[in-house]
């Protein structure tokens, strides 16, 4: 689905419509579903994220404009911030689901390995090209899981304040780069 | 936090390294501060395309009828009868007047109502008669956890909407469906179910509102082909749950 269909979906939500709403469930809902699973690896937990993401894009869909961005790119936000809620929810009390720490597969996305890359996708891993690799890997770990900067600290074996400076060092680069491009 | 300090936390909570108690903090900037919520959503676009490389994994079914379930009641004033809500009710008046066992013509109705139900489906979701409303919402799975129906009852009880998720069709045998209430000893049917197609069907007398309060928990069983003999469940049942109501 192209991105005026969405808008233009997401617009007749905004006014109500739910066949409009269920098209946009349709177009989107594999994706999101992927991302919510990958932070939290359990479907059951994804699928309560799916419900609280939709219902938020179906409420804040009045309030959503073109202008700040690609709907796909909010929809994904509201569904990546509720998942990272509720993983860190999970944390706070001491549910552990992370006993696959041990054997946790390296099976992070390598978007610079997709063949079909977005005008955006194309110049942010441009700019992240620029980054030392331990850098690059922390922002696309964190993206990818949610992980906090301590996870991240003890995934890769890096003091905490090393990956902290990083991590923000790391966003300003690819800030200014992109807005230098 | 100086600007460029402030605009950095924005891009820390856009990629997700905060804990719970800084993502709170600029959860309670995003509310107060409207260039914090303007940085914050820049920094969620800048970052996005990075979804582009995840892989896409299609959800249960049940998701949107959950979704679906959980949406207000449409607010607008749409017809409450309009021709084709007319069409659904004529099918699911016709299909009350067949036999209830003669599974074959009943699985042809169920097909057409369910027809029905998916080409109105999209405009209204299955309850729209009357004001918002509350409905009940279970999940029958089986003793494995796996997700078989999901059905939705209306506050009344007086009709229900069932959905198969994953349930193969019994081979030479029937499903049916069954409601069992908190100080009834005996279950009660409420008919045979397909498994290939969302049915809308009306529900037997004597489950109400006060019944679903107290807590009315559905069953299906394995029947012999055209169900139950007598009406007394013979088979095994094979999915579960509970009908726990939920708020629009």
């Amino acid at each position: 689905m192209t991105q005026p269909q969405l808008d233009q979906l997401l617009s007749a939500a905004a006014n109500g419509d739910r066949t409009a709403f269920r098209a946009i469930y349709d177009a989107t809902s594999a994706k999101l579903f992927g991302v919510a699973v990958r932070i939290l690896k359990r479907s059951d937990l994804a699928e309560d994220v799916m419900q609280d993401a939709y219902l938020k894009i179906w409420d804040a869909a009045p309030r959503f404009s073109p202008e700040l961005g690609s709907p796909m790119s909010w929809m994904v936000a509201i569904t990546r911030n509720r998942a990272i809620d509720v993983l860190r929810k999970r944390t706070e009390v001491g549910v552990d689901d992370q006993n696959e720490v041990g054997e946790q597969r390296d099976d992070t996305p390598d978007p610079y390995e997709l063949t079909a890359q977005s005008r955006d996708l194309k110049a942010l891993l441009g700019c992240m090209e620029k980054l030392n690799p331990e850098q690059r890997q922390c922002l696309l770990m964190a993206y990818y899981y949610g992980y906090t900067h301590d996870e991240i600290s003890e995934r890769l074996s890096t003091p905490v304040g090393t990956v902290k400076s990083w991590i923000r060092r790391s966003l300003a680069r690819v800030k200014k780069c992109l807005e230098d491009d | 936090m100086t600007k460029r300090d402030l605009d950095i936390f924005a891009g820390e909570y856009a990629l997700g390294t905060l804990d719970a108690k800084e993502r709170s903090e600029a959860e309670n900037l995003l509310r107060t501060d409207a260039s914090f919520e303007r940085s914050v959503l820049e920094w969620e676009q800048r970052l996005s395309p990075l979804s582009e490389a995840e892989d896409a994994i299609t959800p249960p079914a049940s998701t949107w009828v959950r979704i679906e379930a959980a949406l207000p009641a449409a607010a607008t004033v749409a017809p409450s009868r309009g021709p084709l809500t007319e069409l659904a009710g004529q099918l699911v008046e016709l299909k009350r007047s067949l036999s209830m066992w003669r599974y074959a013509s009943m699985a042809t109705m169920v097909a057409a109502v369910a027809m029905a139900v998916v080409w109105l489906g999209g405009l209204q979701s299955p309850f729209q008669h009357t004001a918002p409303q509350e409905q009940y919402v279970a999940m029958l799975k089986s003793d494995d956890g796996k997700m078989g129906f999901v059905v939705t009852m209306n506050m009344n009880g007086q009709q229900f909407a069932i959905k198969p998720v994953s349930a193969k069709e019994p081979q030479g045998q029937s499903y049916e469906l069954w409601a069992i209430m908190k100080d009834k000893k005996k279950p009660m049917t409420l008919g045979l179910v397909g498994t290939s197609a969302y049915a809308m069907m009306d529900a037997p007398a004597g489950i109400d509102r006060k019944e679903l309060d107290k807590g009315v928990e559905l069953a299906i069983s394995m029947e012999p082909m055209g169900g139950a003999p007598k009406g007394k469940s013979m088979g095994p049942v094979m999915f579960a749950g509970l009908l726990v109501k939920q708020t629009p």
